[in-house]
């Protein structure tokens, strides 16, 4: 375009300035949202208050002391993965049915872009809670860390594994969120699920021994991505070693991204279902 | 501007909407009427797309019902229970929504702006939402549902719960669409005052039909609605006047007891003049004539009483 | 499963130890060795353990098991050998006359103090008496307590991140309810 050609599009008021695609629009828009007089601020504040605790304990309390300073990173950044990604997959969670109950969906839906793209926006602003909280707990692990050359292997596994997990839930809240009937529904359903994925990880290592234990761990994304990163902060094996256990949390990232978008069309819709009042 | 033939969508064995034929035209304001459950949602829900027509079909500014991502880009649209997200201003709920339909960050926020002064918000275009009245937010759903400049604006229900002024500007905001951005209206509402006021066109609904369509006036006309008067006769000419009208079809006269000479007719569309014709046929002195024409509501509750017939007696 | 089997460990050898008869019973074929007789270390730092299990008698063993064992030497130090080391209980193939294997743990410093570990080597099957239980000599651990992190520096991070997020988010809020607090009553 030459400048007269600029000139007499701007006095004609045309927009000359490229529009974004929209699903970038619908995450700028739904981060705003949570992050500007939303949810976000609240939620960080508590997943800080949570990480100050723990981290507090782990530095002080005598009990808690006889850890290893890698275990006590290890124990740290579990924290701040488990939570980040609980919060990211109740944020999911949220996303459809919350506004279809608060009657935000509609005017959504009556725009022009792709169903596609808004779910591709809605799962970017789910995700930028994660990223928040992986942020945040970045000093935690430095002050728990320094002195033993873990801090960059910990910063880096915790953002491959907190990643890819946050990824997978954040896309599993999305599809329980479109297909339940009410946002009650979709909660109960996430956090249900979310409990489950993290029950084995509680159980005591005996339990996890054997081939069938070790099975089971694999099959779960959080247990076998926590165990990831235990084998290798911990254990000190090599990054290479337990790759194996990054198929299941890679697995999941990508099996919700397919069903997500794939299903976008059916998932965003007015009524679960199709029907109308 | 908005063309339907013999549209319908069904859920298993129910007919929320069935063979529904209109047309809208640029600059006119239609009116959609129909009880609770007649399928006026329904209907706008499929011409803006949010569902899909299991029969017939239709066509929204010119573009068929099968390209509902070119439909949308053509139409505004105001739903009844429309949400705002409470943490977002005025501003920024315009600008999110200009942004979806393919303007710069720039011209959004150009956008929002004059549409804000538009409808009067400007001065708390950077308020939280939250703190809108609900006539606010009703003038800020209209800002939204004409973000795209659309040619066709469909609103459902949009004076509900608005105070009298507000009502008012609400009304003179859909007539200013129409006239000066040459939009076709679509007015769902159960205000059949409204409709009279402001509509051109009237589409009557029930139980998923159309049972009238067309022209305010034509559509009264063409229902067989009571219509009433008053003819005030000297009292001595009472007995003649009760005589004279007896021999009027359709008629049907009642003395009033406590004014003597005062006499209240009842009958269909055409009869009261009628009446007052036989009258003066006839000899007797009309001291006084009052007609009460029979409005676009008698219309309506006729015609969805389930008797409905029409002046030539059709169902 | 493991604790019942800690505790008759410690009975039978202790009981075995106390009678006459075993007491002045000849030695069974198996024994079982430490590599260290003493080991040091502090608080917190995982260490291996190895044992040598050897059948120096003139017919092959059944299957054997082999079992960790961690006693504090001071009653105030309370000790729950699980956190010490998983899998203490090892089972053994049968040793051939002559054969030894050695059995191998990751110990981890859990408490401070002064500690024994030994192992006990027991058949799998009932014993008859021709085969007695064999005890290690214990291994004497002497574990150092340290304060693994700097408290103070800790402070600082701990309160300094919920304060900020908390004043950021507070901020945010407080600036949009005043714009729009501004806004409407200039009304």
């Amino acid at each position: 375009m030459t400048v007269e050609e600029r000139s007499r599009a701007a006095a004609a008021g045309a927009d000359l300035e490229r529009p974004a695609p929209a699903w970038l629009v619908v995450a700028g828009g739904e981060c705003r949202d949570l992050w500007v007089g939303g949810r976000g601020p609240v939620l960080m504040f508590g997943y800080s208050v949570l990480l100050s605790v723990v981290t507090y304990l782990l530095a002080t309390n005598k009990v808690l002391n006889y850890l290893e300073q890698r275990e006590a990173v290890n124990l740290a950044l579990q924290v701040a993965v488990s939570v980040g990604v609980l919060l990211t997959m109740v944020i999911g969670a949220d996303a459809i049915s919350g506004e279809r109950e608060r009657g935000t969906l509609e005017t959504l839906l009556l725009t022009p872009p792709p169903r596609r793209q808004i779910a591709v926006g809605k799962l970017l602003a789910a995700l930028s809670l994660w990223l928040a909280a992986f942020v945040l707990s970045l000093p935690y692990v430095w002050v728990l860390g320094r002195g033993v050359s873990i801090v960059g292997s910990a910063v880096l596994l915790g953002g491959l594994v907190g990643t890819l997990l946050a990824i997978g839930l954040a896309g599993l809240g999305l599809v329980v969120s479109g297909l339940s009937g009410s946002n009650r529904v979709s909660l109960s359903v996430s956090l249900f699920v979310l409990l489950a994925l993290f029950a084995p990880t509680q159980l005591p290592a005996g339990a996890r021994q054997g081939w069938l234990g070790d099975l089971l761990v694999r099959l779960n994304p959080v247990a076998s991505g926590l165990q990831y990163v235990g084998g290798v902060l911990v254990d000190g094996h090599r990054w290479t070693r337990d790759l194996s256990y990054l198929i299941s949390p890679a697995l999941l990232a990508l099996l919700a991204v397919i069903v997500l978008l794939s299903g976008a069309d059916r998932l965003l819709r007015l009524q679960r279902g199709g029907s109308v009042g | 501007m908005l063309e339907l033939e013999a549209l319908g969508k069904r859920y298993g064995r129910l007919d929320a909407l069935r063979d529904v034929s209109f047309a809208a035209y640029e600059a006119e304001i239609v009116g959609l009427l129909g009880p609770n459950g007649a399928g006026k949602t329904t209907m706008i829900r499929l011409l803006t797309t949010m569902l899909a027509p299991t029969s017939g079909r239709f066509s929204v500014a010119g573009v068929p019902g099968n390209r509902p991502a070119e439909i949308r880009r053509r139409v505004g649209v105001l739903p009844e229970s429309a949400g705002y997200p409470a943490g977002r201003t005025g501003a920024d709920h315009l600008r999110f929504h200009a942004r979806l339909y393919g303007s710069s960050r720039r011209r959004a926020a150009e956008v929002a702006d004059t549409l804000l002064a538009e409808v009067g918000l400007a001065d708390v275009a950077d308020a939280l939402v939250s703190t809108y009245s609900r006539g606010m937010r009703q003038r800020l759903g209209i800002a939204r549902a004409l973000v795209n400049d659309p040619a066709v604006v469909f609103l459902d229900e949009p004076t509900l719960g608005l105070d009298p002024a507000g009502h008012a500007r609400l009304l003179a905001m859909l007539r200013d669409i129409a006239e000066r951005r040459r939009a076709t209206v679509v007015l769902s509402t159960h205000a059949l005052a409204d409709v009279e006021e402001i509509c051109e066109r009237v589409v009557i609904l029930d139980r998923g039909r159309v049972v009238a369509a067309g022209p305010v006036a034509e559509v009264v006309d063409r229902a067989v609605v009571p219509g009433g008067a008053r003819v005030t006769v000297p009292a001595q000419a009472v007995p003649a006047a009760l005589e004279t009208l007896a021999g009027v079809d359709g008629l049907s006269v009642v003395a009033s007891p406590q004014r003597p000479g005062v006499l209240e007719l009842t009958s269909t569309g055409a009869a009261p003049d009628a009446a007052l014709h036989a009258l003066v046929a006839s000899g007797v002195p009309v001291l006084g004539w009052e007609v009460e024409r029979a409005r676009l509501g008698d219309a309506f509750r006729v015609m969805t009483a389930g008797t409905s017939t029409t002046a030539d007696g059709a169902p | 499963m493991r604790r019942p089997l800690a505790a008759a460990g410690i009975a039978v050898a202790l009981l075995a130890a106390a009678t006459p008869a075993a007491a002045g019973a000849p030695p069974g074929p198996v024994t079982v060795t430490m590599s260290r007789s003493a080991m040091a270390g502090v608080l917190g730092n995982r260490v291996p353990v190895r044992a040598t299990v050897a059948n120096a008698g003139s017919s092959a063993t059944g299957r054997l098991v082999a079992h960790l064992d961690v006693v504090s030497l001071h009653e105030d130090v309370y000790v729950d050998a699980e956190d010490w080391a998983a899998d203490r209980s090892v089972y053994l193939e049968p040793l051939a006359p002559g054969a030894r294997t050695t059995v191998d743990w990751t110990v981890r410093y859990v408490d401070a103090g002064e500690f024994d570990v030994y192992v006990v080597v027991l058949p799998t099957a009932p014993s008859t008496g021709a085969d007695p239980l064999a005890i290690s000599p214990a291994m004497r651990l002497v574990v150092a307590s340290r304060q693994t992190l700097d408290p103070g520096g800790s402070l600082l991070v701990v309160t300094a991140v919920p304060v900020l997020v908390g004043l950021l988010g507070a901020g945010s809020r407080l600036r949009r309810r005043t714009r729009t607090r501004r806004q409407l009553s200039s009304r």
